[in-house]
């Protein structure tokens, strides 16, 4: 079978990372119809990657730049454009 | 146009993107640093079709990448065959060997699960050099396949292979480990 499970969890990873053809899709929706572990597989892998993108927001959400980092970089920052002149 | 009135006024901006990345405080604002140097020295350069955020956030993302080829390169160089997938399936019909279980926690709670965030860190350090590496890269930083690509010297389609075979073992570590779809 060309489409197995092994496959079809391939497509569902890249997905992820790029536009699947057509016709990609359609053998992944058909596969999904009798297939319920590589839905589920397929709905795992969104979840975890919502998951951590809601993460990745939560960090550096609310972040400021401390200010003795923003005083160090404003110096650097003065003296290149001194010798720039 | 001066460097001192980038840092106020985008210095907060960059640096919450730098965060997304690098996850270090420390790391972050010498990334902002870096980008704003860079960005004034190369100021003639800036052609003002995009805003001046844009801009330095593309310089910002270039430090990046360029800060984790260093890394890479300091580092042991990863192994490439690795992680063999066919340890997942069934050889003469591609089937699962064990069935995924769908996972029911929604992606909110899970991510403000600390609990869940150690078990993934712990079942991600055990996956194979550059499958980790790669995976922190997609989905702990947020950068795309073809930043990816550029800081490990990889073709897409290898990438996608890794990050396939990472997410395999994963979804194998998390049932174990997290969400108990086979405990014996």
């Amino acid at each position: 079978m060309k489409y197995a499970c092994e496959k079809v969890s391939q497509l569902a990873s890249e997905q992820l990372e790029r536009r699947l053809s057509l016709r990609e899709r359609l053998v992944m929706r058909f596969h999904f119809l009798m297939c319920g572990a590589c839905k589920h597989y397929h709905q795992n892998l969104l979840k975890l990657h919502e998951a951590l993108n809601i993460k990745r927001k939560e960090i550096s959400k609310d972040a400021v730049l401390p200010e003795e980092k923003r005083s160090r970089i404003h110096q650097s920052l003065q003296e290149l454009s001194k010798h720039s002149d | 146009m001066n460097p001192e009135q980038w840092l106020n006024e985008y210095g907060d901006i960059l640096y919450r993107f730098a965060m997304q990345r690098a996850q270090d405080s420390e790391l972050a604002a010498d990334l902002v640093q870096d980008t704003l140097l860079a960005a004034w020295k190369s100021k003639d350069s800036f052609s003002g079709n995009s805003s001046v955020s844009t801009w330095l956030i593309g310089i910002l993302k270039h430090k990046w990448i360029d800060y984790l080829r260093k890394e890479i390169r300091q580092r042991e160089h990863a192994e490439l065959a690795e992680g063999d997938p066919t340890a997942w399936f069934d050889t003469n019909n591609g089937k699962w060997k064990e069935q995924p279980q769908l996972w029911h926690d929604n992606p909110e709670s899970l991510c403000q699960s600390e609990q869940f965030m150690a078990v993934l860190r712990g079942c991600t350090e055990h996956l194979p050099k550059k499958q980790k590496l790669v995976f922190d890269m997609r989905e702990f930083q947020g950068l795309d396949s073809d930043e990816i690509c550029k800081v490990c010297d990889v073709s897409a389609t290898n990438l996608h292979v890794l990050l396939h075979r990472a997410r395999l073992g994963l979804r194998h570590c998390l049932d174990e480990h997290w969400f108990g779809g086979k405990l014996k």
